[in-house]
C-alpha cells in the first residue's frame, strides 16, 4: 500500500502523559471505502489514538496524512474542516431541537449573515437533511419531532447521518452500539453497511468482535499503547483477534499481521 | 407543527383562559375593555422583563437581577434628565448601555470566569440596587420629559397604549430571533446539551454572554416603559420585579433546567401573573395574601416543570 491510495494514512504517532506512554509509535492506513476497525482492551490507547486523529489531542511526534497531504489539526473543528467527522458516544446532539436543526447544529444554512443574527434557512436545511437522511437509509417519520421523543438508536442513526453528510475524507465511529439494545444495534449496523457500499471511508471502534466481523474489512489491533496487529478480516478468526488482544498471540506469528505496520514506517 | 396541545405555552393559554372565565364570573369590574388594557399594560414591564430572562433560562441560567437592574438604568435615566439636564434621548442611549454593561459584566463571570449565573446575579440583586441609590442620592425625580409622558401614556391611534405597542413589536421581534436565527438556535443547543454544543463548533461562551447583554437591554427598555408609566424615577422602582419576571417565564412552560420553553409562553406568563394579581385587589384580597399566593403559585410552576422533566427523561 502506498501514501497516495491511503484516504488516511499515519506514521509514527506518539503521545506520551509525562512517563506514561499513551500511544506509541503508530502506523495505520485506510485504503478508499474501506471499513477498519480499532479493537484492544481498555488502555491499549485506542481512545488516544482517536483523539489525536480528530484533532482533540495534539501529538508528541508523528505525522498525519490525508490523501497523501501532511495536515496537522488544531482543534476538533479543524479536523471536521479538513473532512474527518466523528461521531462521539456523547453523539453531540441537541435533545430539545428537531432534526434538520441538528443536523445543521453548528453549521446552519442562513439567508442573510448579520452574525449571530444571522436569519436561518429553514427550507434549504430541511430539505438537503431529508436528502441525507435518505441517502444514509435513516427513516424519521416526523421531521419536526425533536430528538427528546426518539429512541437511543435513531438519534445516533440521526448523528450518522449527519456524520455521512457532511464528511469529505473518511467518518469515525465511537462505541456506535455500545448503548443500544439488539434491534436498535441491527439497524445502526445495517446504516454502516449502507456507507460501505457508497464507498465512504469509515473507522470504527468497537468492542464488539460479533460486530467487527460484520461489519469491517480489516481489524486493527491496540495493545498496552501500541498497534501490534493489522489483520484483513477475511484471513483471521474472532479467537485469533482475541488472542492478539490479549497477547495470547504474537503478532509476528500471524502471517501478515505486521506488514503494513512494518511498511509504513519504512517511508519514514 | 407541534400541535397546539403539544406547545409548552399550552398550559399558560389554558390558565389565562381559565382564570379570565372565573374573574369574570367572581368580579362584575373585570371584563371590560379599560380593565383588560390596563392589565396588558401592567403587564408590559414584567413582559420585558420575562423576554429576557427568557434566553437566560433557556441557556440553563437565571437572572436574579432584572429587577435592581431595572432600578439601576432609571434611576440613572431620571436622574440625567432632572439632575443634569442631559438631554432625554441621550439619557435612552445611556441607560440601554447600562443595561448592556451589566450584561456584558454577568455574561463575563458566568461564561468565561465559570461563576454559577444563581450567584453573579444574586449578587447584582443587591449591588445594582445599592449602586441606583448611591448614584443618584436617593431622590425621587418627577416631572419627566418628552418622550416620556408618551411612553408610559401615549397612544398610537389614538386608542393603542404605548407600553402595549412597546410590548407587542418587542415580542414579534424577540419570537423572531429566537426561532430563526443563530442565536435563538444556539440558546436552545446549550441549554440543551452544553457540551455537544461546543463538539459541533459553537462558540458557547460567547453566545452565553450574549444573553445577559439580550437581559440587561430588556432590562433597560422595561425601565424606561416604567418611568414613562410613573413619570418619576428612583432607586427604588422594580422592586422584587425579578420574582414577577422569572414567575412568568415558568409559567409560560420553559424549563428552568434550560433547552426547552418559548418567549410566546413568557408573554402568556406575564399576563397570567398580572391577572391573578388584578384579580386578587378586584376581589380585594390583602396584600399580604397576594405575596403569598404569588409565591405559591412560582412554586407550583416550577413543581409542574420537575415533573414533567422526570416524565421526558424517563421516556
Amino acid at each position: 500500500m502506498n501514501t497516495e491510495k491511503s484516504v488516511i494514512e499515519i506514521r509514527g504517532l506518539t503521545k506520551h502523559y509525562g512517563g506514561v506512554k499513551a500511544l506509541t509509535e503508530a502506523n495505520f492506513c485506510l485504503a478508499p471505502g474501506e471499513h477498519a476497525a480499532i479493537v484492544g482492551d481498555n488502555g491499549a490507547g485506542k481512545s488516544t489514538f482517536v483523539r489525536l486523529i480528530t484533532g482533540v489531542e495534539s501529538p508528541n511526534s508523528g505525522e498525519i496524512f490525508l490523501d497523501g497531504k501532511s495536515v496537522t489539526f488544531d482543534s476538533p473543528l479543524d479536523a471536521r474542516d479538513q473532512g474527518v467527522e466523528t461521531v462521539y458516544q456523547t453523539l453531540a446532539l441537541a435533545e430539545d431541537l428537531d432534526v434538520p436543526a441538528n443536523i445543521f447544529l453548528g453549521r446552519e444554512k442562513v439567508l442573510f449573515n448579520l452574525g449571530p443574527l444571522s436569519i436561518l434557512d429553514h427550507k434549504a436545511m430541511r430539505s438537503e437533511s431529508v436528502q441525507m437522511l435518505s441517502t444514509t437509509g435513516v427513516k424519521i417519520q416526523d421531521m419536526s419531532e425533536t430528538l427528546r421523543g426518539m429512541s437511543g438508536g435513531q438519534r445516533q442513526c440521526v448523528a450518522i447521518a449527519r456524520a455521512a453528510g457532511f464528511a469529505k475524507k473518511l467518518i469515525i465511529l465511537d462505541e456506535p452500539t455500545a448503548a443500544l439494545g439488539i434491534q436498535e444495534t441491527a439497524r445502526v449496523e445495517e446504516i454502516i453497511k449502507g456507507l460501505k457500499q457508497r464507498g465512504v471511508p469509515l473507522i470504527i471502534i468497537s468492542h464488539n468482535l460479533r460486530q467487527v466481523f460484520d461489519l469491517v474489512d480489516r481489524i486493527w489491533v491496540f495493545r498496552q499503547g501500541r498497534i501490534v496487529a493489522s489483520v484483513l478480516k477475511t484471513q483471521t478468526s474472532p479467537e485469533q483477534i482475541v488472542g492478539l488482544i490479549t497477547g495470547a498471540v504474537n503478532p509476528d506469528d500471524v502471517p501478515g499481521a505486521t506488514d503494513l505496520i512494518t511498511d509504513i514506517a519504512l517511508f519514514q | 407543527m407541534k400541535t397546539l396541545t403539544r406547545q409548552e405555552w399550552y398550559g399558560a393559554l389554558v390558565a389565562v383562559l381559565v382564570l379570565g372565565i372565573f374573574l369574570s364570573i367572581a368580579s362584575p369590574y373585570f371584563l371590560n375593555s379599560r380593565n383588560l388594557s390596563n392589565i396588558l399594560v401592567q403587564a408590559s414591564v414584567i413582559a420585558l422583563l420575562a423576554g429576557g430572562q427568557t434566553f437566560v433560562i433557556l441557556t440553563g441560567g437565571v437572572d436574579l437581577a432584572v429587577g435592581s437592574l431595572t432600578a439601576l438604568a432609571g434611576a440613572m435615566a431620571g436622574y440625567m434628565m432632572i439632575k443634569l439636564g442631559i438631554d432625554p434621548y441621550m439619557a435612552i442611549l445611556a441607560a440601554f448601555a447600562i443595561g448592556a454593561g451589566v450584561g456584558l459584566f454577568n455574561g463575563y463571570l458566568v461564561a468565561f470566569v465559570g461563576i454559577p449565573s444563581f450567584i453573579v446575579t444574586l449578587g447584582g440583586l443587591t449591588l445594582w440596587r445599592g449602586l441606583a441609590y448611591d448614584s443618584t442620592g436617593g431622590f425621587d425625580m418627577s416631572g419627566l420629559p418628552d418622550p416620556f409622558p408618551f411612553i408610559g401614556y401615549g397612544e398610537l391611534f389614538g386608542f393603542l397604549p404605548m407600553p402595549i405597542v412597546v410590548m407587542a413589536v418587542f415580542y414579534i421581534t424577540m419570537s423572531f430571533v429566537l426561532s430563526s436565527t443563530k442565536l435563538g438556535r444556539y440558546v436552545y443547543a446549550i441549554g440543551s446539551n452544553e457540551m455537544g454544543a461546543r463538539q459541533v463548533g459553537i462558540n458557547v461562551r460567547w453566545y452565553k454572554l450574549g444573553v445577559y447583554v439580550v437581559s440587561g437591554l430588556c432590562c433597560a427598555l422595561a425601565a424606561l416603559v416604567l418611568i414613562g408609566r410613573m413619570d418619576s424615577s428612583s432607586g427604588k422602582i422594580a422592586q422584587m420585579f425579578e420574582l414577577d419576571a422569572i414567575a412568568a417565564v415558568i409559567l409560560g412552560g420553559t424549563s428552568l433546567f434550560g433547552g426547552r420553553g418559548s418567549i410566546i409562553g413568557s408573554l402568556l406568563g406575564a399576563i397570567l401573573i398580572t391577572m391573578i394579581r388584578n384579580g386578587m385587589n378586584l376581589l380585594e384580597i390583602s396584600q399580604f395574601k397576594q405575596m403569598m399566593a404569588i409565591g405559591a403559585v412560582v412554586i407550583i410552576a416550577v413543581w409542574i416543570d420537575v415533573v414533567r422533566r422526570k416524565r421526558l427523561l424517563r421516556k
